[in-house]
């Protein structure tokens, strides 16, 4: 699920950019250190809508840089267990298949895929298929999914997702 | 060693979805319609395009994902949309998941979002109703 959130950085400042371009060029270096970024805390931060300067530039005396305390507003993804959200097929393999949710990777495995699903390796593109052969699940097809768990580390959000519950699957 | 940072998250608590109870660190997040995030970023790339700025793969990811699975395309039927949902007795998660899923019966929407179980079958109905009526004139 997508929120928007304010989030507070200090922002460290190398004194060469010390002149009339400096709240510019602060504003430039918290884009680039902030978006695209991933914590386990907060998710993924997509992109930053507006930026605030709460305090005057502090300088660290023993390298001579500028800290400011910044606070920014920024769009977020992060998943939440339990939430069901669309996401597309990037991979199908016998253990069960990747999708994705926007800048997440979500695995769903074999054990979470309806047991009447079952992998295909005769066809021409991997695919699960169910007995009667009504739904198909391949590359690049949308699905609807629960998350059941996710893996946070530092950088990296990994989510384990089920199509098993009632309402989910491919989306036709 | 005792990083407040890693003690905090040692002691972070887990979000449920059943009672919303979510995270500390996120009570003030603001929940975004898939919708709202398509035209936040399209207007943030219309920007700095100009400028040339680059962005990173996620933002790109995302946009093409928000573009892709977002149920209203214009500003005035996101903000109908919105209307009609604070209107009735719904928290903004649930808000946002109505309207990013849209799922057409009842039954359908409490297997989707489990915090809609508190709610009668006839209520919850009206709500899809008018969320689907509002699709179909936009």
């Amino acid at each position: 699920m997508f929120f928007h959130l304010t989030l507070e950085k200090d922002l460290h400042m190398h004194p060469k950019h010390c002149g009339p371009n400096l709240f510019t060029i602060a504003t430039q270096q918290l884009y680039s250190e902030v978006e695209g970024t991933c914590t386990g805390r907060y998710g993924f931060i997509i992109t930053i809508t507006s930026v605030d300067f709460l305090s005057k530039g502090k300088v660290l005396e023993s390298s001579g840089y500028v800290v400011f305390n910044v606070k920014y507003k920024a769009i977020i993804f992060k998943p939440f267990k339990g939430e069901v959200l669309d996401a597309i097929v990037t991979k199908v393999t016998n253990l069960g298949f990747f999708a994705e949710a926007g800048p997440l990777s979500i695995f769903v495995s074999t054990q979470l895929i309806p047991s009447d699903m079952i992998f295909d390796a005769q066809s021409a593109v991997p695919c699960f298929v169910s007995e009667d052969g009504s739904s198909k699940i391949s590359k690049d097809d949308e699905v609807r999914l629960q998350i059941k768990g996710t893996r946070v580390d530092a950088t990296e959000i990994f989510a384990i997702g089920s199509i098993r519950e009632d309402y989910l699957g491919v989306i036709g | 060693m005792t990083d407040p940072l890693i003690k905090r998250s040692g002691i972070q608590e887990e979000e449920d979805l059943t009672t919303l109870k979510f995270p500390r660190d996120l009570k003030d997040a603001k929940f975004l319609l898939n919708s709202e995030v398509a035209i936040l970023l399209e207007h943030r790339k219309g920007i700095s395009e100009s400028e040339g700025t680059e962005f990173p793969q996620t933002f790109h990811k995302t946009l093409a994902y928000a573009e892709k699975f977002s149920r209203y395309k214009n500003k005035t039927s996101i903000k109908q949309v919105r209307t009609a949902l604070s209107k009735q007795n719904l928290e903004e998660f649930e808000i946002a998941s109505l309207a990013n899923l849209c799922p057409e019966i009842s039954d359908e929407a409490k297997s989707l979002i489990p915090s809609l179980k508190r709610m009668e079958d006839d209520e919850l109905q009206a709500i899809l109703d008018e969320l689907s009526n509002l699709r179909k004139f936009n």
